[in-house]
């Protein structure tokens, strides 16, 4: 048994460190669980893409877009971001504005476990005359 | 015997002049990637990392040459846990490949600063020296703003908008960029003036205090006066040997800090000026498609949090007050539930401008300016609580050892403690204490390592200054 401080100390820092990696990597998949739950609660709410309260869109990026559906007098009340791939990584309520409800992936969409039909956002993006290039529908 | 040869060769070597021309280098540089001749920009962009690696050679050049093994202990590997954890932080991070640069980075400085100390331990001249050095390059950075007014009027100063008076920004990107190392360095000019010995070196550093806190004050950076004052009382209270003194340099500081503070509500917004270009969002040209939509543009990415419901008009005004947040406390409310998320662990070091979002109508900025916040939106409590140890304990270590110090390096002491305090206080409005490219990281993390070699834990010989 070695009383040397020094290689102590260093054990223990590396222990910590395993620790913290599992941690860390344990709070990343809970998260992605939680935020998905959400998502995927918003989107149940919205119901299908191309209802009839879809209002708007919003080119995020050449990956991302995002479609906005109508709740009351409000254009914008819900929103649903969806990449390139199909995954939803963020939805927004704007119906308690000014502290509007945010659930998001964009930092970490491996994890979005919501999926969408890419191609029929595409096409619905389309139908509203978005003037940018869309990501190709992948599978 | 080759290693003996070696270490001759570089203790021959103008190596402290070499450190305080790449101190000076560093700081300088580091303004111009953020600065505000954008045509210079992108050079300096490339030329901080280069003189990044520089000073960490010549620190470790300069460390091996007078490398004593008794002088390395706690803080230096206290200093190597942090930047373990950053790099460790690459194993949970969302954005691992930028997780290992991010914190690779860190590590080189924070390398650099410590062999910095190390080569210069026991030797009160010699950390002298590489204090002026960032007091050189704090003043070469004032000088240039008021090069940039002079020739460049328009890059100097922000114009003054309906709700926002003019503020100067001199050589930085923005009023509040290159005022960050200038808070910290302000008590290290005000040491350098005490300190000088002859009377043209004293005039020399005086008129640096007064360009230094001019550049402060004209840029109205709330951060920086809290900072820059905050070290320089830090200052007046640790330096002097007796209460009295204390009291009185404490209270000069205080009588100057109300001066500051009134000059900075002289400047006032322009009513007839246009809003910030920034808080208009070209409208998007929508062809007609053959589904209805909304003939409205949905609200701006950065307006979401706090912006009224649909339908509701903003009234509110905003102007810049004295103890108003500029949106922070928004944006620091909505960084901390983000990191509320993963809030052990965090997101991973250097991801906080990847994962922290401006929502907030009232504020404009791609990180939520707290250093401390994005900590712990990086590397979690966890985090957060070993790099506040870590920086807490050198500081307070320091202070109390310092009445105990010979003359010469307690003032040298006191100045570093206060440019650390100075560092903690800009902190709290800036998010930079981790992150390399910023101005006034370099300075800092040489203070801290400065200060832990003035206040061992365990005496070692000095040589007089």
């Amino acid at each position: 048994m070695t009383r040397n401080p020094w290689l102590l100390g260093a054990l223990g820092v590396l222990l910590g460190l395993l620790a913290l990696a599992a941690i860390g990597r344990a709070e990343a998949a809970h998260r992605g669980r939680e935020q998905s739950r959400a998502i995927g609660r918003l989107g149940a709410e919205i119901g299908p893409l191309d209802s009839a309260s879809l209002d708007s869109y919003r080119y995020f990026s050449a990956d991302v877009q995002c479609l906005l559906y109508r709740r009351g007098r409000d254009p914008f009340a819900l929103e649903l971001c969806v990449d390139e791939r199909g995954r939803v990584i963020e939805a927004i309520d704007r119906r308690t504005a000014p502290e509007p409800r945010i659930w998001s992936l964009r930092d970490d969409p491996s994890r979005a476990s919501v999926r969408v039909d890419r191609a029929e956002v595409n096409r619905l993006l389309e139908q509203m005359g978005v003037p940018y290039p869309l990501p190709p529908a992948r599978p | 015997m080759v290693a003996a040869a070696v270490r001759a060769a570089l203790d021959r070597l103008p190596l402290e002049r070499a450190l305080q021309l790449s101190i000076a280098a560093l700081i300088v540089v580091t303004v111009l990637s953020q600065g505000s001749l954008v045509s210079w920009v992108e050079t300096a962009k490339k030329l901080r990392w280069a003189a990044l690696l520089v000073f960490a050679g010549l620190a470790l050049a300069y460390a091996y040459a007078r490398f004593d093994r008794r002088r390395v202990g706690v803080v230096q590997a206290a200093a190597g846990v942090l930047c373990l954890l950053a790099l460790a932080s690459a194993t949970w991070s969302a954005f691992p490949r930028l997780t290992i640069q991010r914190a690779g980075v860190f590590t080189v400085l924070v390398v650099a600063a410590g062999a910095l100390a190390l080569g210069a331990a026991g030797r009160t001249a010699s950390m002298r020296r590489m204090v002026e050095a960032i007091v050189a390059g704090a003043a070469i950075v004032a000088v240039g703003g008021l090069l940039v007014l002079a020739f460049r009027h328009d890059r100097a100063i922000q114009p003054a908008t309906s709700v926002l008076a003019a503020r100067y920004q001199g050589l930085g990107g923005g009023p509040n960029t290159a005022m960050m190392v200038l808070a910290v360095a302000t008590p290290l000019a005000a040491y350098a003036m005490l300190e000088a010995r002859r009377v043209v070196a004293r005039a020399l550093a005086l008129v640096i205090v007064v360009l230094v806190l001019g550049s402060i004050v004209a840029s109205g950076s709330r951060g920086a006066i809290v900072g820059g004052f905050g070290g320089l009382l830090a200052f007046a209270l640790v330096a002097p040997a007796t209460l009295r003194q204390r009291v009185v340099a404490g209270a000069v500081v205080v009588a100057l800090l109300v001066v500051a503070v009134a000059i900075t509500r002289i400047p006032q917004p322009d009513p007839a000026a246009p809003a910030l270009p920034g808080a208009q969002e070209t409208p998007l040209e929508r062809p007609p498609g053959n589904r209805p939509i909304s003939p409205l543009e949905p609200p701006r990415l950065s307006d979401d949090v706090g912006r009224p419901p649909f339908g509701v008009a903003e009234t509110t005004r905003r102007p810049r007050t004295l103890f108003g947040s500029s949106g922070r406390a928004q944006a620091w409310e909505g960084a901390i539930d983000v990191g509320a998320q993963r809030p052990v662990a965090g997101y991973g070091f250097g991801t906080e401008d990847h994962v922290f979002f401006d929502r907030y109508a009232a504020f404009n900025s791609n990180t939520p300016e707290n250093s401390y916040i994005g900590l712990f939106l990086q590397v979690g409590a966890v985090g957060l609580a070993a790099f506040l140890a870590f920086l807490g304990t050198v500081l307070v270590r320091g202070v109390a050892a310092t009445p105990r110090l010979a003359d010469a390096e307690r003032g040298l002491a006191a100045a570093c403690a206060a440019a650390v305090v100075a560092g903690l206080l800009v902190a709290v409005f800036q998010s930079y204490l981790y992150a390399v490219g910023n101005n006034a990281t370099g300075a800092v993390w040489i203070c801290v390592f400065l200060l832990a070699g003035l206040t061992p834990l365990r005496k070692h010989a000095t040589e007089p200054a």
